[in-house]
């Protein structure tokens, strides 16, 4: 589905962020990438989510490279990435913040309600559905950029630290929906410093990051 | 249809958030529309009423009381052939006579007293050209039959002028006006940007395509070009009636056409007002990524 060939990323200060990284994400994978503060696991989502691009190597979608004639817009709606820093819009409502996604789409309004109603309902945020972002804690911020990254349905569903800084029952409450989500079919990558899962729960590919190096791939 | 509602919501979520500069901008597009609209209106009825008077200068031929009649048809002849030469009307003496006795009813006795007619054989010539006058002027008075040449050379230097300055003075204006509304459009789209930086960013990450992003901001510019639209229509409906009694001080002796056609001119303005300021608008939604 999505193949990183040789792929190097050095910001302009000279940072190398990323070095020869070679990574296959098929179908339906679960992919934790883990590794220490500054192994590049943010970078490694946000070249594939398309905020930055490659210093060298190329990120391929079913064998075709990625590069600055694919129109964005329309990769960001087959790819969605809930943010660390969660890049919501403050001074609106969760539900405007939630339903964006299907605004852009142009959904119908029944078919926004239903899919909010299901989304806020799993993330137990249906009595904040009315409070602008701005006055939420930092976990109920989070459920929200989740629950927009999943409302459009993606195909792929890119997590950065979804679980930092969060007590233990929202990382659960979080956990729960993601499984649930890749149940559903949505392959996701989600880079995490630690790992909350389901008893009985699928297998899922774990690689693990060290000074931009891949170092390690496995299943846990 | 959904999508374009979103989009409408959107806009209006924008326009709430950014009262003050939208007020702001409707106050000075108000004044461009004014400006531009004032300048049309005395302009219009200024030059309407400057072409009645154009159309009353001519030259005006007085042949000599001793020249033979057909000398003076042969003169007339060549005059008719001379370059800028509009259209001719022939007085004849008896014609002259009856003219002057019209106005001046109280000298009947004296004139039909004397033994010739005293007035001569007079031609009026309305030329092309007020500019050519004088050329054609100084060529008349070398013809041997004639005795003397008017021509109003001030009037007809008022009135070029006249309308030289109005030309003059509408493309300043409109230049000015075009100027101040993509200054306008600019600033204020600008500073929208600046003030949703962080929001077109999210929108950018979760996929939003440019329509999506940049019609609201075409939005607001559209309401404060409408509002400041219709507020101009009813100052401009009021310099529409003053500007009659201007252009009466200005040229007292032409006649005026009663109204400009108002509907015309508005629709002009509000396209002339929502495309520039549109154009406005654009160019700093380019820089948005």
């Amino acid at each position: 589905m999505i193949r990183l060939k040789d792929v190097t990323k050095i910001y302009p200060n000279g940072t190398v962020a990323l070095q020869k990284i070679n990574l296959e994400i098929e179908e339906r994978d679960f992919i934790y990438v883990t590794g220490e503060s500054g192994a590049g696991k943010t970078t490694l989502l946000r070249l594939i989510h398309l905020d930055e691009a490659p210093t060298r190597g190329t990120v391929l979608y079913n064998e075709k490279p990625i590069t600055k004639s694919f129109k964005i817009h329309n990769w960001r709606r087959k790819v969605q990435l809930a943010y660390q820093d969660f890049m919501l819009i403050e001074d609106r409502t969760v539900f405007d913040n939630i339903t964006l996604p299907l605004q852009i789409k142009g959904e119908s309004f029944s078919s926004i309600f239903d899919k909010a109603e299901t989304v806020l309902n799993t993330l137990s945020l249906r009595d904040k559905m009315h409070k602008l972002v701005k006055e939420l804690s930092g976990g109920e911020k989070q459920r929200v950029t989740l629950g927009r990254a999943v409302i459009s349905n993606p195909e792929i569903l890119l997590l950065d630290e979804p679980l930092g800084n969060l007590d233990k029952e929202t990382a659960q409450i979080i956990m729960d929906f993601v499984e649930a989500v890749n149940e559903q079919g949505v392959t996701i990558v989600m880079s995490t410093h630690h790992m909350v899962s389901r008893e009985r729960s699928a297998p899922k590919k774990i690689i693990k990051l060290k000074n931009g190096r891949l170092i390690s791939k496995g299943y846990v | 249809m959904y999508r374009l509602f979103y989009i409408l919501r959107q806009g209006g979520l924008l326009l709430k958030e950014s009262k003050k500069a939208v007020l702001i901008s409707i106050i000075f597009l108000t004044i461009g529309f004014v400006a531009i609209g004032s300048s049309y209106i005395v302009g219009e009825r200024l030059f309407a009423s400057s072409l009645s008077l154009k159309s009353k200068v001519n030259i005006t031929v007085f042949f000599k009381n001793n020249a033979e009649e057909s000398d003076i048809k042969q003169s007339i002849d060549e005059i008719k052939a001379i370059d800028g030469v509009k259209s001719v009307e022939i007085i004849d003496k008896a014609q002259a006579k009856n003219n002057f006795l019209k106005l001046f009813p109280q000298y009947a006795s004296l004139v039909n007293s004397l033994e010739q007619n005293p007035f001569p054989y007079t031609l009026k010539i309305w030329i092309s050209n007020l500019e050519l006058g004088e050329n054609i002027k100084n060529l008349i008075i070398t013809f041997p039959t004639v005795d003397s040449v008017v021509f109003s050379k001030d009037v007809a230097e008022k009135i070029n002028n006249l309308t030289h300055m109005l030309w003059f003075l509408f493309v300043f204006i409109f230049i000015a006006v075009l100027a101040e509304f993509i200054f306008i459009s600019q600033s204020i789209t600008s500073l929208l940007v600046d003030l949703r930086h962080s929001d077109i960013k999210v929108l950018n990450l979760i996929g939003a395509d440019r329509a999506f992003i940049h019609t609201p901001f075409l939005i607001v510019i559209f309401v404060s070009v409408t509002f400041s639209w219709l507020i101009s229509i009813f100052v401009l409906k009021k310099v529409d009636l003053w500007s009659v009694e201007i252009v009466k001080s200005l040229l007292p002796f032409a006649e005026y056409s009663a109204s400009i056609n108002a509907a015309a001119l508005y629709g002009k303005l509000f396209i002339f007002g929502i495309l520039i300021s549109w154009i406005g608008a654009i160019m700093p939604l380019r820089r948005v990524r």
